[in-house]
């Protein structure tokens, strides 16, 4: 269809002319260049153009037309399934290790829950929310879009419900958070999230069946598990699950920690170094320092991190010596030692320097007792702080460790093949009886 | 190597024995019997290739008593908790310290040696290993802070004759985990048996010292002996010593409740 279009330079008083022209419908205001001015501007030109103004005719260039197939309308959403599961919040720490207590296995991969799949465990804090990503599929290919909302019913009451929600064809991500925190105690338990779905314009429903329901073990804990020690604390589910299987339904750190604690035996004198630490829980024998050790190791597992090793030396006098170091007993000279030795002995032949010997109530010889210190609040919220005696009971203070354990203390002597007598002459034997 | 000593007293009614059968045999055919000595404990008569006597003067009562005990062999299911409780702290000590060439393949029976109705003393357990050695007997004995380990190795190598330090060595480098830290040194000759220790970094505190550090071995040529005391290292929570008088009450300590 062909039109014309004013020609430059442009003749003002043919302008004049074709603006007289349709003035009387215009009002005298300008054309636009919206269709509702189509007919008035081709009667403009014509004017323009009958008033001498010099025009240039315009023929468009041929085009074919589009697909004359129009889109068929869009279908009624006829499934919407729920595909996976992603935790966001959680540790991220969890190891699928499960053979023995050693480190090793691999992070448990993502989505934790795969419809028809996988279900694997988490592990998350304490008195926080719960945030997950839920992975949904909308059928079929060429449903309507709709908007409604996504809910899902966790455990204790805890919901995950998002509105809002633009549920169209295909799979798309949909990312929640719980509207309450998880109890404040540890937990080993099955998190369900029974999940449902409506559509605000159809009204189509995905209730809340088996294949909607999401299952995952979760192991809940004070905060982050540490590995921050010198000893080997990989976050392996038979760990963890040891742990809050133990620990199940505590809501206080000393709680915890005694458990721990007491699960142990005995402090075993004669028993070699278990690697790792973790041999404990399952019934390896160990000394004094090596079962402080794994208590610290569990308390970590749980997150609690405010507890250290320490050794308990029983002094001269029947005081006794705290320190961070496996290798401060009391020791006095053989050479100047009161009273005195005579000048002929053989109580320095390997070593200068005799050594303190605490034999304890079993009359066992040892050099210290080694204790977990762990300070926390208690349940009352005051600050406190135990000394788990690594294979004895736990007690307020260091003395009263001592106190417990000591039987009497000894000077001794190392010998040529490495092993440790007792000084009797000159002694004294015993130093102190406690 | 045998010896023809005897112990006074407890092994007098022995030695007269022998004395007679060698009379019988002389009297008969011109032979030369070859002589074993006897070791008796608690009246029984037990055969040895060396002599634990030589043992216990040198490197102390508690090694050579670990060899001559009578071990009773009792059955996990009927363990008392004490006998229990040490075979966990022995198996313990030779998953540590034992290679796993020489590790025991499943279960492996357990003997215990009680001086008393109530007390402690020792854990033994024996089992063949095969190797590129062929069989070797191996015994491991422990008691509280030391233990023994023997190897009788079935054909002894002929490239071991007269040279016990090399068996001590190809054998120690086989049985203990750290291989590369095991440096054997013959001390002496005596009574019959060679004599040898595991050699000390210089330098190294006496803290410091684990229980690679206090090993001693001896041969007879026809096995060796090993002995270590039960050391962990530094900042152990036990006085480890070799005497006697800790190295018993190990059943003991384990029936007692928990301090308090």
């Amino acid at each position: 269809m062909r039109y014309y279009r004013a020609k430059e330079p442009y003749d003002e008083a043919a302008i004049a002319a074709a603006n007289a022209a349709i003035a009387p419908e215009t009002g005298g205001r300008a054309l636009t260049m919206g269709p509702e001015d189509a007919e008035l501007r081709t009667k403009w030109m014509q004017a323009y153009k009958d008033a001498g103004g010099k025009v240039v005719e315009v023929r468009p260039k041929r085009k074919k037309p589009k697909d004359p197939v129009n889109p068929c309308p869009c279908k009624p959403i006829s499934s919407i399934r729920l595909v996976s599961l992603t935790f966001k919040s959680d540790h991220n720490l969890l190891k699928d290790y499960t053979t023995d207590w050693k480190d090793g296995g691999s992070r448990y991969p993502k989505p934790e829950w795969i419809a028809g799949g996988a279900q694997h465990p988490v592990s998350h804090t304490m008195g926080k929310p719960v945030s997950v990503d839920v992975e949904i599929e909308v059928a079929p290919a060429d449903a309507c879009v709709e908007t409604g909302t996504l809910r899902g019913e966790g455990p204790d009451g805890m919901v995950f419900e998002k509105t809002g929600v633009t549920f169209k064809p295909g799979r798309f991500t949909v990312q929640l958070t719980s509207d309450k925190d998880l109890e404040k105690k540890v937990r080993a338990f099955d998190f369900q999230i029974e999940w449902s779905a409506k559509t605000d314009d159809t009204g189509f429903q995905m209730r809340s069946s088996r294949s909607s329901t999401t299952t995952n073990k979760m192991f809940v804990t004070y905060d982050t598990p540490y590995n921050d020690t010198p000893y080997d604390n990989g976050v392996t589910r038979k760990r963890m699950e040891w742990a809050c299987t133990l620990c199940d339904g505590d809501t206080n750190g000393h709680a915890s920690v005694k458990k721990i604690h007491d699960s142990t035996g005995s402090f075993d004198l004669s028993a070699s170094t278990p690697s790792p630490h973790w041999k404990i829980a399952g019934g390896a024998h160990a000394q004094c320092m090596d079962l402080g050790k794994f208590y610290m190791l569990g308390a970590e597992m749980l997150g609690l991190r405010s507890g250290e090793v320490v050794y308990l030396y029983p002094k001269v006098g029947k005081t006794t010596k705290e320190t961070t170091s496996g290798a401060d007993n009391d020791r006095r000279s053989v050479a100047g030692s009161v009273p005195a030795h005579a000048p002929a002995t053989t109580h320095n032949s390997s070593n200068p320097n005799e050594e303190i010997l605490l034999v304890d109530q079993s009359g066992g010889w040892n050099n210290y007792e080694a204790c977990y210190k762990f300070t926390h609040p208690d349940s009352t919220g005051t600050m406190k702080t135990r000394y788990y005696a690594g294979g004895a009971n736990d007690y307020d203070t260091a003395q009263e460790v001592m106190k417990s354990v000591c039987k009497e203390t000894h000077w001794t002597f190392e010998g040529s093949g490495g092993g440790w007598s007792i000084c009797t002459t000159p002694g004294p034997s015993p130093v102190d009886v406690w | 190597m045998h010896d023809s000593r005897a112990v006074a007293g407890r092994c007098l009614v022995a030695m007269k024995r022998i004395s007679l059968a060698l009379g019988i045999a002389f009297a008969a055919v011109t032979v030369v019997i070859p002589f074993t000595l006897l070791n008796c404990v608690d009246r029984v008569e037990r055969q040895h290739t060396m002599d634990v006597n030589k043992i216990k003067t040198e490197l102390g009562t508690v090694v050579g008593q670990l060899l001559e005990y009578q071990y009773r062999f009792v059955p996990r299911s009927h363990q008392r908790k004490g006998e229990t409780s040490a075979s966990v702290s022995a198996r313990g000590w030779v998953e540590s310290i034992v290679s796993g060439e020489f590790q025991p393949k499943g279960d492996v029976g357990e003997g215990f040696h009680s001086g008393g109705p109530d007390s402690c003393d020792a854990v033994q357990v024996r089992y063949p290993v095969v190797g590129d050695l062929g069989e070797i007997d191996l015994r491991i004995s422990q008691t509280v802070f030391v233990i023994t380990v023997s190897a009788k190795p079935k054909v002894w190598p002929s490239n071991w004759k007269n040279d016990p330090e090399r068996a001590a060595s190809e054998l120690g480098h086989r049985i203990f985990i750290q291989p590369e830290r095991l440096r054997l040194r013959r001390v002496r000759d005596l009574s019959g048996l060679s004599w040898g220790e595991q050699i000390i970094p210089p330098g190294k505190l006496p803290d410091q010292k684990d229980w690679l550090d206090t090993l001693r071995w001896w041969s007879d040529g026809s096995e060796v002996g090993f002995t270590v005391l039960k050391r962990t290292g530094p900042g152990q929570a036990a006085k480890i010593s070799s005497d006697l008088q800790p190295n018993q009450v190990w059943f003991e300590m384990f029936e007692r409740p928990r301090a308090r």
